[in-house]
């Protein structure tokens, strides 16, 4: 974080406090600061926020892990599909446009309050977001890669998982951290219509207690580990494709 | 000697149309020299190259000799997630390490084998590419507008590394291109193709001495045979879709 971030971050912190501690303390905008600090500390015992924080962390990051190791074995099939049929992979795209809170809502009407079940949605939600990159990616592949290698007497599976695959790696892995932001607020959504497990659940209570700062205090929560995991998956980006 | 006999290509267009590319295009590749192709732009150079190596096939004709040839795309091909030792070494089961060194000193990677190619030139990443080639002993290497990314300093560096190895290890070229000047400094036979169906309008061959360096190309043995070359490209009205820069 550059030296300007932090001096804007510290500036709209200072702003927060005179504003909502001393000028506006009742209203309906932003929690009084003090009562903030307050919630971020009693959130904790008051909604058993640690085990909902580790029931979703757990679902996500488990399901980005998954997900990517899925995708590692299915995706020179998926390119080599893409390459040599790509009609067929271009007409399964219409699910795009189909709502994932669909799914969501689906799931927990089928399978209920199962962490089983929010895991497996999440793991299917993250491989065919990933999918649809590795389909878009394959489109992209330098041919002149797949020659070379063809040439060198590789060929069949063998040429999209040594070559094609790995060629588009970064690009999927690039994609993953952009799912993590995604899967945060799909799964939290999930959990708020379950309403049984997780950081989604505790928001639905927060949300009909009326617990103004709760809801902030949550929110701040979430968004540190969010910027964690982004770290944490651009540390390993960086550690596994150095060459890119 | 590597023949290419009576090659017929025919695609179909998006439209499906089909068009042909080659009909009766023949050549002659002599062991250990480097055979020029000169072609118009889009004359089908890299179909050629291709199913010369192996890569593509052709609707009908015979490539007679035409097994372990490589090939090296115009495209910068090294594979930007293994170093140079691995991109060399990729899919070669066991090779000694002499051997390695051999030929990775030849191309003027010695001291790199950890680098990655993705940060360096396009000089460097062909040298890797054309070491790839050579370590695996092929009878032919096929080079697809080799130099067109190329600035004027590593192009000249790299004409020299491919006479090199053509002189030193016998390794045989074949070179398809649209500038007059970079085929008439490295061949030693030239065949010029027309715009229709890929056919040989001419051939030329060429007896320039083993050892030269760039400056050759502004002595006056080089000069005649670049305007005989030119005015038969005049002749048959190719003159604008060539590359006549030196």
């Amino acid at each position: 974080m550059t030296k300007d971030k932090i001096r804007l971050i510290l500036v709209l912190i200072f702003i927060y406090i005179v504003l909502f501690e001393f000028i506006l303390p009742i209203n309906k905008l932003l929690p009084k600061p003090s009562l903030l600090a307050e919630s971020i500390i009693v959130v904790w015992s008051d909604y058993n926020f640690f085990e909902s924080l580790a029931w979703t962390t757990t679902v996500i990051y488990l399901s980005i892990l998954f997900s990517f190791i899925i995708i590692h074995f299915v995706s020179p099939y998926l390119i080599k599909l893409e390459l040599e049929l790509p009609a067929l992979l271009e007409s399964l795209k219409i699910f795009r446009y189909f709502p994932a809170f669909f799914f969501a809502i689906i799931f927990v009407f089928w399978f209920g309050e199962s962490l089983f079940a929010e895991l497996l949605f999440s793991i299917i939600v993250s491989t065919l977001l990933l999918s649809f990159e590795v389909i878009n990616q394959s489109k992209m592949i330098n041919h002149s890669y797949l020659d070379v290698a063809r040439n060198m007497g590789l060929n069949g599976i063998k040429l999209y998982s040594k070559v094609a695959y790995k060629s588009i790696q970064p690009s999927i892995f690039a994609k993953l951290q952009r799912i993590h932001y995604y899967l945060w607020v799909l799964i939290m959504i999930y959990e708020f219509i379950g309403r049984a497990n997780g950081i989604g659940s505790v928001y639905f209570y927060a949300l009909s207690y009326r617990d103004f700062a709760a809801l902030f205090s949550f929110a701040l929560i979430i968004s540190i580990l969010i910027l964690l995991g982004d770290i944490i998956l651009k540390f390993i980006n960086e550690k596994i494709f150095a060459w890119e | 000697m590597i023949e290419v006999k009576n090659i017929k290509k025919v695609f179909a267009k998006e439209s499906g149309i089909s068009a042909i590319l080659f009909d009766g295009l023949n050549l002659q590749i002599i062991e250990y020299s480097i055979t020029g192709i000169i072609a118009p732009q889009s004359s089908g150079k890299t179909t050629l190259l291709k199913i010369i190596s192996g890569l593509e096939n052709q609707t009908s004709g015979e490539i007679s000799n035409g097994k372990n040839i490589s090939f090296i795309p115009s495209e910068p091909s090294s594979f930007p997630w293994l170093n140079v030792r691995e991109n060399i070494l990729f899919g070669l089961p066991n090779i000694q390490e002499s051997e390695f060194n051999d030929v990775i000193r030849l191309v003027g990677l010695e001291g790199y084998e950890s680098h990655f190619p993705n940060n360096n030139s396009y000089g460097f990443r062909f040298r890797i590419s054309l070491a790839r080639s050579i370590i695996r002993k092929p009878k032919l290497i096929c080079l697809d507008e080799p130099f067109y990314k190329l600035d004027e300093q590593t192009k000249h560096e790299i004409y020299d590394l491919i006479l090199q190895a053509n002189r030193t290890k016998g390794i045989t070229f074949l070179l398809a291109t649209t500038n007059i000047t970079e085929v008439l400094y490295l061949s030693n036979k030239i065949y010029l193709t027309g715009k229709d169906h890929g056919k040989i309008v001419d051939s030329f061959d060429v007896n320039f001495p083993k050892e030269r360096n760039i400056g050759f190309i502004k002595e006056e043995e080089f000069v005649s045979m670049r305007t005989k070359i030119e005015n038969v490209i005049k002749k048959n009205s190719l003159y604008s879709l060539m590359n006549f820069s030196i």
